[in-house]
């Protein structure tokens, strides 16, 4: 029997579409690198410290690899841009958590609603993407949803050593809903349709 | 020996204490330098970010390794905003290691001291930028 290509050439996302995704991507990425960058001097816990240490170039990389994509979007060089004004105060509540007992929130806002958040969006992407044409977005993406994985994994880990008592694990639920609440006013990383329009 | 040991458990414990608040400062010169210089810059601040969590997390290990434990010594931290006095420490904690006939030791300090001879070089080229 003849080999037979199957892949169609239907797909979801424009040439600017995806560059306008990419750059929001980036923009949560080059967040978490900063703000993580900055937890770690103000968490107590050394264990937690050096998985913020380890995820700070984990994110800069993503961040790098998507705006190295951009040109070849025919768009600018790493650039990032925020859906909306919403998701900046959302970045900026989920990184106000700065006291030295705010190590739980710290770990809610990243590994409980951020990191699953793009988790979410960025395999929905890659199921979007062509096999043909985009082949470049899917690696990206690819690697993106492994270590997003990975890094979610690591913060449960240490979730769960760190809220083990009933109010521990009240306020990290409690944390979280107040997250949601504002991701969700986003629409998330890529914004409402409103914004798109 | 137990001199030798003590000197090395002594030695790493002040790498422990250096390289801890270089990993904080570091961290917060990622989060709060933003848009002033070139993307590479901040690149290579996040790698440095990594780097010293890594060496972190061996000299604890190596700690253990002779006995020792984060908090062993009473340290005061000081000025740590380049990578040469370290890997001067570090040269001589493979000498020890090395006299002391412990080559795991020696070689997980070689790998710390090969990254903090690139950091070196790196400042270097920024400086001369």
């Amino acid at each position: 029997m003849p080999l037979h290509d199957r892949r169609t050439m239907e797909g979801v996302y424009s040439v600017a579409q995806t560059a306008q995704m990419i750059r929001q991507y980036r923009y949560a990425e080059e967040q978490m690198m900063r703000i993580m960058a900055g937890w770690i001097a103000l968490t107590p816990e050394l264990v937690v410290k050096l998985e913020f240490g380890r995820q700070v170039w984990d994110c800069a990389q993503h961040a790098d690899i998507l705006g190295k994509r951009l040109p070849e979007l025919r768009a600018r060089a790493q650039v990032s841009e925020p859906p909306n004004a919403t998701f900046v105060t959302f970045m900026q509540t989920l990184a106000n958590r700065e006291q030295p007992a705010e190590t739980i929130e710290r770990l809610v806002g990243l590994f409980r609603v951020m990191q699953p958040h793009l988790l979410s969006v960025y395999s929905q992407h890659l199921s979007a993407c062509n096999p043909v044409y985009e082949p470049p977005t899917i690696r990206i993406l690819e690697r993106l949803v492994r270590e997003t994985q990975e890094h979610i994994l690591k913060g449960q880990i240490l979730l769960e050593d760190m809220a083990c008592t009933v109010p521990t694990r009240e306020r990290a639920v409690l944390w979280q809903l107040e997250l949601e609440k504002l991701l969700v006013a986003a629409g998330g990383v890529l914004g409402r349709v409103e914004d798109t329009i | 020996m137990q001199k030798l040991l003590a000197l090395l458990r002594n030695g790493l414990h002040r790498l422990l204490v250096d390289t801890l608040q270089t990993l904080e400062e570091t961290g917060r010169t990622v989060c709060d330098v933003t848009n002033t210089g070139p993307w590479e810059c901040t690149m290579d601040l996040a790698r440095q970010v990594w780097d010293t969590s890594r060496h972190v997390e061996i000299f604890l290990k190596l700690l253990e390794r002779v006995e020792g434990y984060s908090g062993v010594y009473l340290e005061t931290t000081a000025e740590t905003s380049s990578a040469g006095p370290a890997s001067d420490t570090l040269a001589q904690l493979i000498d020890l290691a090395q006299n002391m006939g412990d080559p795991v030791i020696e070689r997980a300090l070689d790998f710390v001291l090969a990254d903090a001879n690139i950091r070196v070089r790196k400042d270097q080229a920024y400086a001369v930028a």
